[in-house]
């Protein structure tokens, strides 16, 4: 415990500095507490528009709390979450998934008996209202669009395939699909390459590289190859806290990070 | 069933496909196979010439008694109810414990208007021309909230209305906060003890225990009021059914599907599934009292007995005989259920509590219930099978039945016993007895079998000395599908063998 005290003081932080006006989301002086423990003591978290940050850590070091955060499953304790110029800290899941945050779930969470197209139709933006839902029979004007994201994520084939029919790397696809469609703004998604074969996690890699520049992305991840292979910034987080900050070759050298992961 | 399809025969479909998470599996955006959708198609307009000329007609022609029409019509009332279950727990995965009640308050509308002078209810002077029962509460002007349901129109919007509003309120309360599942289940059975208890007290100035009675009498024992009663219903059935296919081919039915399979989920794609399962729940109320409202004429009494929690209970019972999910499985459950219940009840009643508990066992041993059977018939129809000669079958017992009831059977033939039963009967369970040998296909014959018994039993056609007779050959059609199900004639046959050869050797 007193070697790590001693790093923090001698090596500087490594943090990205991005200011206010420059986000699309920052997560400020931010605190979750389960039981009396502390899953998230963050002090500023922000990520830039159109920018692929990836989120690591060792086991439980809270990056799906931070998910629940953004997306509105957990409450904050203390601090704040801005979001596209707003306070969205106190909203409701289904508003802020409205205002533009798309989440994929660590565990692929999909409908088993609604088929792949029928996952993009309810996910395509469109009014969510019981009333505007019942008059929309069948969105056929979408037909194109689903077609196409369902071969942007390689489902194409298995379209009218329920979804508990597919593999688990198809389910995780299957989820990036709802994804696309819908469009957000802010894209979280966690641990897209678990469960993959090699092929599946480089197409994994190729697809959200792809998003990378138009979209903005959150990733958390395990696999450092995969990381890598996204050529984006990462935040370093464990037991809550946010260690690091930077290029990925920065943050490996990074002593604090390396004992993180050793040290365990 | 989507997996049978895809599977040859002779191979059972978990050795190829992995297992996956247990969940209702079924490929809706798939188009049934040509050959399928044609036997649908014929399916569908037999039971539409059935349920709309050939019963009638046969009502007409004095085959079959307006005792059985009528009943036949109270079923069908039962059928649009089990349509709600199946929205609000087959396709949403709510478990609803108060079907019953918002049955019985489109009854009780219903009840009242029929109770009341402008629905011929019978009013006399010395009861002060209002409904006899007030008397007993000392009642001697007929309330002001009583007023309005003399007028039919009036009723006929209120016993679907007060339902719909009284279950959405309800619904959307309740959902949310957000409480969910079994908690829900409970509430709604607290709800419908609530309700049971109320409406059995006098001060409610609905009849208390003794309900709403001494309706126009003609309604149940007259031959054309029966018939249009029946076909009304039979109508409001077919529309019910046709708007609740739209509702669960909608966006909104996948919606609804969702809320089932993982509703949490919705959230994060900007859903408000608390609105949606309120709107099916409301949906589901509103069926249940255009049911309620049809079932009182029929009936001619209503009391608060029809809505404990045990009848609701027994809604969701219909529909996972029939299978869930499926629409047209909720009203085969519903009527498969409610005239073996009839049937057995009056035949021998000290069975039906073993018959019950038989039911509760099949349906957690099969999900899917009578609709997989169906959906395998379906297949192997596709598959090439004929089932023109079960079909023969089928026809020849309904029409030996007919004639046998008409008295045009002639007499030599229930002369002729043979072994103490009548040669008539032979010939019948010859004919059954055809259709589990005519190499038809497994699904079809308990199916049929079933089919048989059930239209038979509807139409009254069973005189009552051939009653073991539909047991018998009950028993025996199921005894052949277990066999040929299980195997179990071949495997005696390679058992014997094998200790033939056993013995040889040693
Ligand atoms: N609902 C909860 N109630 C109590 N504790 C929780 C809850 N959710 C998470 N935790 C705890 O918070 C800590 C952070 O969990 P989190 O799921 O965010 O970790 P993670 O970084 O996503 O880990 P992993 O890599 O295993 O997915 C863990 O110690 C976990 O046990
Ligand atoms: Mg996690």
């Amino acid at each position: 415990m007193s070697a790590s005290v001693h790093t923090d003081v001698a090596t500087p932080d490594l943090r990205l500095a991005i200011a206010p006006e420059e986000s699309l989301l920052r997560v400020e002086h931010a605190t979750v507490v389960f039981d009396g423990f502390k899953a998230l003591d963050i002090d500023s978290f922000a990520v830039r528009p159109n920018e692929v940050r990836v989120v690591i850590g060792p086991n439980g070091a809270g990056k799906t709390t931070l998910c629940d955060v953004i997306s509105g499953k957990t409450k904050l304790a203390s601090g704040r979450c801005v979001f596209d110029g707003t306070d969205i800290t106190k909203w409701k899941d289904f508003q802020i998934a409205r205002r533009g945050v798309g989440r994929k779930f660590q565990t692929p969470s999909v409908f088993g008996s609604l088929t792949v197209r029928e996952h993009l139709e309810l996910a395509a933006p469109a009014s969510r209202g019981v009333g505007s839902v019942l008059r929309n029979r069948r969105p056929s004007g979408r037909d194109g669009e689903i077609l196409a994201v369902a071969r942007a994520v390689g489902l194409e084939p298995l379209c009218d395939v329920a979804a508990a029919y597919l593999s688990h790397g198809q389910r995780q696809l299957l989820e990036i699909g709802t994804l696309l469609i819908a469009q957000p703004k802010l894209l979280l998604i966690d641990e897209p390459a678990a469960g993959l074969s090699d092929t599946e996690t480089a197409a994994m890699a190729k697809l959200l590289r792809r998003l990378a520049g138009s979209h903005t992305v959150i990733v958390i991840e395990h696999d450092m190859d995969f990381v890598r292979q996204l050529e984006a910034d990462v935040t370093v987080l464990n037991e809550g806290r946010i260690l690091a900050e930077g290029p990925m070759s920065a943050v490996q050298a990074d002593p604090r990070v390396i004992e993180a992961y050793l040290g365990r | 069933m989507a997996l049978a399809r895809l599977i040859p025969r002779g191979e059972t479909p978990t050795s190829r496909v992995p297992r996956l998470e247990p969940v209702d599996v079924r490929a809706y955006g798939a188009r049934p196979a040509p050959e399928i959708a044609r036997f649908r198609r014929r399916t569908i307009a037999t039971l539409l010439v059935l349920l709309f000329v050939v019963i009638p007609a046969l009502q007409w022609a004095g085959v079959v008694e307006p005792y059985n029409v009528n009943r036949i019509g109270r079923y069908l009332c039962f059928a649009i109810a089990a349509l709600g279950v199946d929205l609000i727990w087959g396709y949403t995965g709510v478990l609803t414990l108060c079907h019953a009640l918002f049955f019985c308050l489109g009854a009780y509308a219903m009840g009242m208007h029929l109770s009341l002078p402008g629905g011929g209810g019978d009013v006399r002077p010395e009861y002060h021309n209002i409904p006899q029962f007030f008397f007993f509460n000392n009642v001697n002007v007929l309330p002001a909230w009583w007023r309005p349901f003399d007028s039919l129109p009036f009723a006929v919007v209120a016993a679907i209305l007060v339902p719909t509003l009284v279950a959405g309120l309800f619904a959307f309360f309740i959902f949310r906060n957000r409480v969910r599942g079994v908690y829900f289940s409970i509430i709604t059975q607290a709800l419908a003890w609530g309700a049971f208890l109320a409406f059995s007290r006098n001060e409610l100035l609905l009849g208390g225990t003794n309900g709403l009675t001494n309706f126009y009498k003609p309604l149940n024992a007259n031959g054309a009021w029966i018939l249009g009663f029946y076909l009304a219903t039979a109508a409001a059935l077919v529309l019910s059914l046709i708007g609740c296919r739209a509702l669960t081919r909608s966006k909104l039915g996948r919606v609804l599907i969702g809320v089932r399979d993982r509703e949490p989920r919705l959230y994060f794609l900007g859903y408000r599934p608390e609105l949606y399962k309120t709107f099916a729940f409301a949906a589901a109320a509103a069926l249940a009292g255009l049911g309620g409202l049809l079932y009182v004429p029929q009936n001619g009494i209503v009391t608060p007995n029809v809505m404990r929690v045990e009848d609701s209970i027994w809604m969701v019972v219909w529909v996972a005989v029939g299978g869930r999910g499926r629409l047209w499985g909720a009203i085969m459950g519903a009527l498969v259920v409610n005239f073996s219940y009839s049937m057995l009840t009056s035949d021998m009643p000290q069975a039906w509590p073993f018959i019950e508990g038989a039911l509760f066992l099949a349906v957690l041993a099969f999900p899917d219930g009578l609709s997989q059977l169906w959906l395998r018939l379906e297949s192997e129809v596709a598959g090439g099978r004929s089932i023109a000669r079960l079909l023969a079958a089928f026809v020849f017992v309904e029409a030996v039945l007919m004639i046998d009831k008409l008295g045009w059977l002639p007499s030599i033939l229930s002369m002729v016993q043979i072994a103490f039963v009548p040669l008539k009967y032979w010939l019948l369970i010859i004919a059954a007895t055809a259709v589990g040998w005519s190499r038809p296909a497994p699904a079809a014959v308990p199916l049929l079998g079933l089919a048989i018994l059930i239209v038979s039993e509807a139409l009254g056609l069973f005189p009552a000395e051939a009653t073991p007779l539909k047991y018998l050959v009950v028993v025996a059609l199921a005894g052949w599908y277990v066999a040929r199900e299980t195997d179990v004639v071949a495997r005696v046959v390679r058992w014997l063998r094998r200790r033939r050869v056993e013995d040889a050797a040693s």
